[in-house]
């Protein structure tokens, strides 16, 4: 069953009077239960599409094309309808865990909140809730952490409570944003442990740079340069045997490879080049590439390729 | 050409009774010309305390520092600051490193017109010459950091870093807010710069992968003491502390998924 469907979507944010396109016709699905990575580096409109679901870009943010949970186009909502949905049936865990928790609000009114609000149920029982919730989470002391702090976590502790705020509605669908970013090895061991137990009977969007939390999470793999998908399927098959350019540039970047890096830098949203986006930093670069925009293609069993070689 | 002899730093707070908190306790190594030292360790585990300390930014309570055989630790403020040109530091974050009001030229120019060492045309053109050491493209020298992206903002603190000549640079987690591809970036233009120059680097990581790519040596630092130094190969051959064998194996396990049939 399809749970998620974006379909042709495009995203544009207006300044100055002029329109930039940051995502340009993205098509994905999730099935129920599946768990997806959506990898890219920054700039590449991997976290625009997060908050696109969440419906939380701001009013400058022009949206096209559809995005079909269950049965619903969020798109079409009102916001006191999209208010049913987030957090009760779509959650998210946000980036920076330092910035997203109110810091003058304890623990325990942060994780209550979305629990009061949606399931209507006493501040005592959502309380309880709550310990419990911590308590999986490996928070020490979970009692006594509800009138905590946030300042007074380390930047693991933090992480582990959004993902208790997250998981406090039960939502069928988790989006999470660089889970792991700015933890150490030990500590993003522990958190990617904890999000891998407990988003298994869940539908679960990954959006990370990190492509080994992504091999670790998720099954599926979607590659995101410039604003579109340039690759995407089994992570194992994409990471064992990367098809676009771009994708096995990043692998031969990371520090097990040798630190190779990709020449040049990426385009700068409104600035994308004609034909292929990604031909000035490409090392197998032929005539066409500059003037044909590639279209993503099919080249296997859930396989796809966005690269005029495989034409 | 730096050694650290018994280094301790003890915080004090409170304000009646006073505790103590030792954050670096009893350290001691030393790095030759031309090689560079990694430090790893998990986040709050003293690294950057170290790192400071080296470079003696911040004093440490116990302990000495020997530069090129002065004892930096025994030098008085004027004779400390003579030796500040040859020391040098990449910060963390190039977001809060560079300063928001000034331009990439300003920010380069600094150290130039800190130390005397040119007029300004002459200033102009070194700053032009940093540019292109660090690959950045001339037309950047007069926009302000908040127009760069997070790569070319580090690279802009390595200009200015490089811009001495410096033959010390303590690099604190250069890289750990940037992109897989970026950061593959800068860190190979800053092995090659610092090879050509013989630069001695201490690198600071919480990254042992990034680490094992940049250093001869690796400290392994767990709160405030330092548990083992190896050569990089050695300590990945045989960890001698159970802690470091726990890192390496955690690495590992990140990374199974890494090199299969590429």
């Amino acid at each position: 069953m399809q749970l998620l469907e974006i379909t042709g979507l495009q995203v544009s944010f207006i300044k100055d009077r002029e329109i930039i396109h940051v995502i340009d016709s993205v098509n994905l699905t999730l099935e129920a239960h599946e768990s997806c990575a959506l990898v890219g580096e920054s700039g590449c409109g991997k976290t625009v599409l997060g908050m696109a679901v969440m419906r939380l870009l701001p009013s400058n943010a022009q949206i096209e094309g559809s995005i079909r949970y269950r049965e619903t186009n969020l798109l079409e909502l009102n916001s006191h309808d999209m208010l049913q949905i987030l957090g009760k049936e779509i959650g998210m865990i946000p980036q920076n865990s330092a910035m997203v928790l109110n810091p003058v609000m304890t623990i325990g009114r942060q994780i209550t909140e979305s629990l009061v609000l949606h399931e209507g149920i006493s501040s005592k029982t959502a309380d309880e809730k709550a310990i419990y919730l911590l308590k999986r989470m490996d928070i020490p002391d979970p009692h006594y952490a509800l009138s905590q702090y946030p300042h007074e976590f380390s930047g693991g502790m933090r992480e582990r409570i959004l993902i208790a705020i997250v998981l406090a509605c039960e939502p069928t669908l988790i989006i999470a944003d660089e889970p792991t970013a700015g933890l150490d090895i030990l500590v993003r061991k522990q958190t990617i442990e904890l999000l891998m137990e407990h988003s298994r009977d869940k539908t679960f969007l990954l959006i990370t740079h990190d492509l080994g939390t992504a091999h670790e999470l998720c099954s599926r793999i979607v590659v995101m340069y410039a604003g579109e998908i340039v690759e995407s399927g089994n992570t194992r098959e994409v990471l064992s045997m990367p098809m676009h350019p771009y994708t096995q540039g990043l692998l031969t970047s990371h520090p097990s490879a040798g630190l190779h890096p990709i020449p040049g830098m990426s385009p700068n949203p409104g600035s994308f080049p004609e034909g292929c986006r990604f031909y000035t930093r490409c090392s197998s670069v032929q005539d066409l590439c500059t003037k044909e925009h590639p279209s993503l293609k099919e080249t296997g069993k859930m396989r796809k390729v966005r690269c005029l070689r495989y034409d | 050409m730096i050694e650290l002899k018994g280094i301790t730093k003890e915080y004090l707070s409170g304000i009646i009774s006073k505790h103590k908190k030792t954050v670096v306790s009893d350290v001691s190594f030393s790095i030759k010309k031309g090689e560079t030292l990694g430090i790893v360790g998990e986040s709050g585990c003293g690294k950057t305390t170290l790192g400071r300390i080296a470079l003696r930014l911040t004093e440490p309570t116990l302990g000495e520092i020997w530069f090129d055989g002065v004892e930096i630790t025994a030098l008085s403020k004027s004779s400390m600051r003579k030796m500040r040109p040859r020391m040098q530091i990449i910060f963390q974050d190039p977001d809060t490193a560079l300063d928001p009001r000034m331009t990439i030229r300003d920010s380069i120019a600094e150290p130039f017109k800190i130390w005397e060492r040119s007029g300004r045309h002459e200033t102009n053109e070194k700053v032009l010459e940093m540019l292109d050491i660090v690959g950045l493209q001339p037309d950047l020298i007069s926009r302000y950091p908040f127009e760069l992206s997070g790569g070319q903002k580090q690279r802009v603190a390595l200009a200015r870093a490089l811009a001495l000549d410096p033959e010390f640079i303590v690099a604190d987690e250069p890289t750990s807010a940037l992109d897989l591809s970026v950061q593959a970036q800068v860190l190979s233009l800053f092995q090659g710069i610092r090879e050509k120059k013989g630069i001695t680097l201490l690198f600071i990581s919480h990254d042992l992968q990034v680490i094992r790519n940049m250093a001869d040596c690796i400290a392994v630092m767990k709160e405030g003491v330092i548990l083992e130094i190896q050569r990089t190969s050695d300590l990945f051959a045989s960890p001698g502390h159970p802690y470091t064998r726990q890192l390496i194996d955690a690495e590992i396990e990140g990374e199974a998924w890494f090199g299969k049939g590429i």
